[in-house]
């Protein structure tokens, strides 16, 4: 029965082109709108590291102000650590692996003098940093705990900042001049994204990672400026980046691998212990409140989806139910408007689930094309939406399992929406609207 | 009440010309009660179109009630349709979302009565058809009969000088028809002119007068004259 | 006006008139919201930074090596850039207004005083003599900075300067209805006895972040930070030539650097908003788009509905209606539907609104939206409605008699 059902369908459509034209269309704008909000908000609630998610936490210390939360809507604590507490965790090393870093910049001096120096952003970071987060090296690796305690100049770069210095990327072992120093290049990652950049939440989530990354305590000899955010509950005691870094401020990241349960509990015993021991020395004036965050946990307690794009997806929801509701009514009336034939066909033998199923069919068949103009319109939308923000060039792409989406949700939201006109279609008694002249 | 001189109607479409009716002349008297029989396709019901002004008439004279119909606009009939015209209809064409008190109210609303002398007048017409106590129910809960008799509850509302019935118990069965002409009968012996149009020649002749169309022309019918059943277009001379 | 039979009549035929009432509802309940978000956008974009905008630029500058002294250099630079001839004025600065990142301070009046919360924030500028020049601002009361004044400034210092210069917006607010000149305030944070003067007032100027709860609190030192950043001001029309030099004019003071960007204040305004302005104009499309879905809608299904009913408006002409009453009979009963899904929808609006603000952070929907989203509802409905309308106005009286 399904073909003649579709016959059926298509001869109706055709029948009424402008009406179902108008309906094709809502359901597409509709579509349209949902879908290309719907994009944003899936590609930035993504799990950026699915394969470690779930050993990887974000550290927090409360070493806040005694007089008020750091965060006082939800009594969070604060969403970095000091840099006394970043040395001290790292030295202690009680995770499995962990790195403390922060952003900063380097000035890239080519040694081809023809060659412009340029800006580069850089991370400095533990040498734990690359097999905690998987960054893939193509050439060479990252730099030891001993490299690190001696502050040896030593960086990894990545194959575009190689290509664009040297022309290549197998430039392991080359020397590169970051401001007035040479380092000895160690490792080069290959191309690599994090969508969102999780693991420094004070930048823009959507940037790529760095460019350069140096040793936290190399970067710490050389004083260098701290890109991100630096929030201070009292001023450091001494002047200059002395006193910053061992203040009270907070300025850096914090992330430990901890591979289950039991090693997250004893990491979190150990932080209280850590803080025990400094309340004697008179820090941490406010109560415990220490904690080890997943991955998506630290994504959603630090909004990383903008409530922009929340707002975004609930118009385009409901504007695609508004469509819906449209394509009802309409059908509706297209359905009852053929009253005559149908109770023809019913006086001819035709059962109650065979006009329910040639309607549902039709439904199903303005779904479908309404799924295909759709299409069309979500890449205009998403189109719209990367020239309006070029910062989401890399999210505002419509993939495989987005697209398949959009088909199922048209072709089931219009079956939906004529499931009740269709119901109606179906209880039209036999040759009732028969009429004699 | 009701004059009519050589009317002629033409429907005029891009193919065919019909002519509907064709020098019709009649002249009905207030308080007459005149049946209209004919064979299908006579015209009959284009008569009763134009007699209650819901079509226009080609060429002709038509007089209602002493004004010549001819130069009103469509507002202008309207209004006198409201006011001098009830109609009946072969299916009651009552509206099935309104209970009867709604129903019988359509036309005095567009007269323009205020709220009280509306509610009087319907709940005096609904009694005078018997159908006092079901102010409140709907077309659906009743028989054939009830509908029709609430469809001339309507009519009768706006007190009309004529009273147009479109083969009033076409719908209904002989009992229920018996009761709808003994109705017209009494309404017509209060004063109200009645034309009757109907298929059924048993019920033409209860009528005090029977005029006959065919091919879009009268053949007058005396009063009582008795005509054979299968009369079939010979016209005869007004008696 | 015969409204309760027209109610009447929908009672008993609710179906098509709830579903184009929920459409209806449905759409201004996402109507008021979008009306709501738009206008506050634009609203939003509409905030003056006090910049001459139009001639304001900034260049951001990185001094590689270490070899000459920093203040020594932001000197040189300085020189360099306020001799380009069609500059009127140049400031080294790590901040500017609207550029989104900056120093944030907290301003106390008291000793001991807890100077945490959005209310005691001000954005902190570092000024030399040229830097309200330089920005096109000026000062209205009091005095502008003097050279003796000024010190330079390193990444680790705390600023606790003698004398400060405060926004009108942080003048009114934290002394409201006395002159700020000549008081004291704290801008260190460390709960002592206030040590910064205020020695002048300037005119109404942005803080870094426009969107925040405070943007007009600003305070200015009198510092130069050592050279990252400069902003330059230029005569009128000269900013896009003068925009051009800027880069090999500080080369030629030294080839020790890197300019890594000169960027129009017009442009990095433009950023700022690029969020606002993005919501603003997809919120707008789909607004028009959702009206004329409902409108289309209604146009395809009064037309089915009236249709349904010829036969009934035929009788009804056939019972003294006039082709206008026909008509009205039809707006009048879209009205009402449009009324009842107004209210319905007012309904929705307020209760999704109340979950965004508890949820979301959102703004409470002021209840003015509604009934102008209500009569945007109404008209468009009676608008959608008229060529239905008009059509079954048209319906021949002879549809009682003709029709079976």
């Amino acid at each position: 029965m399904f073909p003649y059902h579709l016959k059926l369908a298509l001869l109706a459509l055709r029948r009424t082109p402008v009406l179902s034209t108008l309906m094709v269309l809502a359901i597409a704008f509709g579509l349209a709108t949902a879908m290309t909000a719907f994009t944003v908000l899936y590609k930035l609630s993504n799990n950026p590291i699915p394969q470690k998610s779930d050993v990887l936490y974000a550290v927090q210390l409360d070493a806040w102000s005694p007089d008020n939360p750091f965060d006082r809507e939800e009594n969070l604590p604060p969403n970095q650590l000091t840099h006394g507490d970043s040395r001290r965790l790292m030295a202690d090393a009680k995770g499995l692996r962990q790195a403390a870093m922060h952003k900063t910049s380097v000035s890239v001096v080519p040694a081809d003098t023809r060659v412009r120096p340029r800006l580069a952003t850089a991370r400095a970071t533990g040498g734990d940093f690359f097999a905690m987060f998987d960054a893939p090296f193509l050439h060479g690796g990252g730099w030891s705990k001993a490299d690190e305690q001696r502050e040896a100049r030593v960086t990894v770069i990545t194959r575009e900042l190689a290509d664009k210095v040297f022309k290549r990327s197998d430039v392991v072992g080359e020397r590169i001049r970051f401001d007035d120093e040479d380092f000895n290049i160690v490792g080069v990652l290959d191309s690599w994204r994090l969508t969102p950049l999780f693991y420094d939440i004070t930048n823009d989530t959507l940037d790529n990672p760095e460019d350069v990354f140096i040793p936290f305590s190399v970067a710490t000899a050389k004083e260098m400026d701290v890109s991100g955010s630096i929030n201070c509950w009292q001023p450091p005691a001494t002047p200059g980046y002395k006193g910053l870094i061992e203040s009270d401020c907070i300025l850096t990241q914090y992330w430990v691998e901890l591979p289950d349960a039991a090693a997250r509990n004893a990491y979190l015993d150990y932080l209280n212990a850590y803080a025990a021991e400094q309340r004697k020395v008179g820090r941490f004036g406010r109560p415990d409140n220490h904690r080890v965050v997943p991955v998506m946990q630290w994504l959603s307690q630090n909004r990383v989806v903008p409530d922009d794009t929340r707002i975004f997806v609930g118009v385009g929801v409901a504007f695609l139910i508004v469509c819906l509701l449209n394509a009802t009514g309409l059908l509706l009336a297209k359905f009852l408007r053929k009253s005559g034939e149908i109770g023809l066909r019913r006086a001819l033998g035709a059962k109650r689930s065979a006009i329910f199923a040639q309607h549902l069919t039709e439904s199903g068949l303005i779904g479908l094309l309404g799924a295909v103009s759709g299409l069309l319109l979500t890449l205009g939308g998403l189109w719209l939406l990367r020239i309006l923000m070029p910062r989401l060039d890399a999210i505002a792409q419509l993939d495989a399992t987005l697209f398949a989406l959009l088909l199922v949700i048209s072709i089931l939201g219009a079956v939906l929406a004529g499931a009740y006109p269709a119901w109606r279609a179906c209880r039209i008694a036999p040759a009732s609207q028969l009429k004699t002249q | 009440m009701l004059n009519m001189q050589n009317l002629r109607k033409v429907f005029r479409t891009a193919l065919v010309e019909t002519h509907a009716l064709r020098d019709l002349t009649l002249t009905v008297n207030a308080g007459e009660f005149v049946a209209v029989t004919g064979p299908s396709g006579s015209g009959k019901t284009t008569f009763l179109n134009i007699a209650g002004l819901l079509e226009e008439h080609t060429d002709g004279l038509y007089a209602l009630d002493g004004i010549d119909v001819k130069q009103l606009n469509d507002d202008a009939r309207s209004k006198l349709r409201n006011e001098k015209i009830g109609f009946i209809f072969q299916s009651f064409n009552l509206i099935a979302d309104l209970d009867l008190y709604d129903n019988v109210d359509v036309p005095l609303r567009y007269r323009g009565f205020p709220k009280a002398e509306r509610k009087r007048r319907i709940e005096a017409s609904l009694a005078r058809v018997g159908l006092g106590s079901r102010l409140h129910h709907y077309p659906a809960e009743l028989s054939g009969g009830q509908q029709q008799r609430v469809a001339i509850a309507r009519a009768l509302a706006g007190e009309p000088k004529l009273l147009l019935a479109d083969e009033p118990t076409g719908n209904l069965d002989t009992v229920m028809a018996r009761g709808v002409l003994e109705l017209l009968e009494e309404i017509n012996g209060q004063g109200t002119t009645i034309i009757m149009v109907t298929h059924d020649l048993e019920l033409a002749r209860r009528a005090r007068r029977h005029v006959h169309i065919v091919d879009g022309q009268v053949v007058d019918l005396a009063e009582h004259d008795f005509a054979p059943l299968g009369l079939v277009g010979r016209p005869r001379a007004v008696a | 006006m015969e409204i309760r039979p027209i109610l009447s009549s929908l009672k008993r035929n609710p179906v098509a008139a709830v579903l184009i009432a929920s459409q209806i509802a449905l759409t201004l309940a996402i109507l008021a919201n979008v009306l709501f978000i738009v206008t506050e956008r634009i609203n939003a974009m509409a905030m003056i930074s006090g910049v001459d905008e139009a001639n304001v630029f900034t260049v951001s500058n990185q001094n590689i090596g270490s070899t000459r002294d920093p203040a020594r250099a932001t000197e040189e630079d300085l020189v360099a850039l306020r001799a380009i001839p069609g500059v009127l004025g140049a400031s080294a600065t790590i901040a500017i207004p609207m550029g989104q990142s900056g120093w944030q301070t907290s301003v106390a009046i008291k000793s001991g005083e807890l100077s945490e919360g959005p209310d005691r924030v001000a954005a902190l500028y570092m000024a030399d003599t040229d830097f309200l020049n330089a920005l096109g601002s000026k000062v209205i009361e009091g005095r502008a900075f003097e050279p003796a004044e000024i010190n330079p400034f390193k990444q680790g210092d705390q600023p606790n300067p003698p004398v400060v210069l405060v926004s009108k917006g942080l003048a009114e607010k934290v002394f409201p209805g006395v002159s700020a000149i000549g008081k004291m305030i704290n801008i260190t944070g460390d709960r002592g006895e206030p040590q910064q003067r205020i020695v002048g007032v300037i005119d109404h100027l942005s803080t870094p972040w426009p969107r925040s709860r405070n943007p007009d609190r600003v305070v200015l030192v009198p510092a130069i930070p050592a050279g990252t950043g400069y902003v330059v001001r230029t005569q009128a029309g000269e900013r896009d030539r003068v925009m051009k030099l800027v880069e090999e004019k500080l080369f030629a003071v030294s080839p020790q650097r890197i300019v890594a960007g000169v960027r129009s204040f017009q442009e990095t305004r433009a950023d700022t908003y690029r969020n606002d302005m993005a919501m603003a104009v997809l919120l707008a499309a789909i607004g028009i788009a959702l009206l004329a879905v409902t409108a289309f809608g209604i146009v395809g299904q009064a037309s089915f509905w009236v249709t349904q009913r010829t036969k009934q408006i035929g009788t009804r002409r056939a019972l003294g209606a006039r082709k206008r009453d026909i008509l009205r009979y039809f707006q009048i009963e879209n009205a009402l539907i449009a009324l009842i899904g107004s209210a319905a929808g007012s309904a929705l609006a307020l209760g999704v609104n109340a979950l965004l603000v508890q949820y979301l952070d959102f703004d409470r929907l002021p209840w003015t939206w509604l009934p102008i989203g209500a009569v945007i509802v109404l008209l468009l409905g009676q608008l959608a409605v008229l060529g239905p309308a008009l059509r079954a106005s048209k319906i021949a009286p002879a549809i009682a008699t003709r029709s079976a």
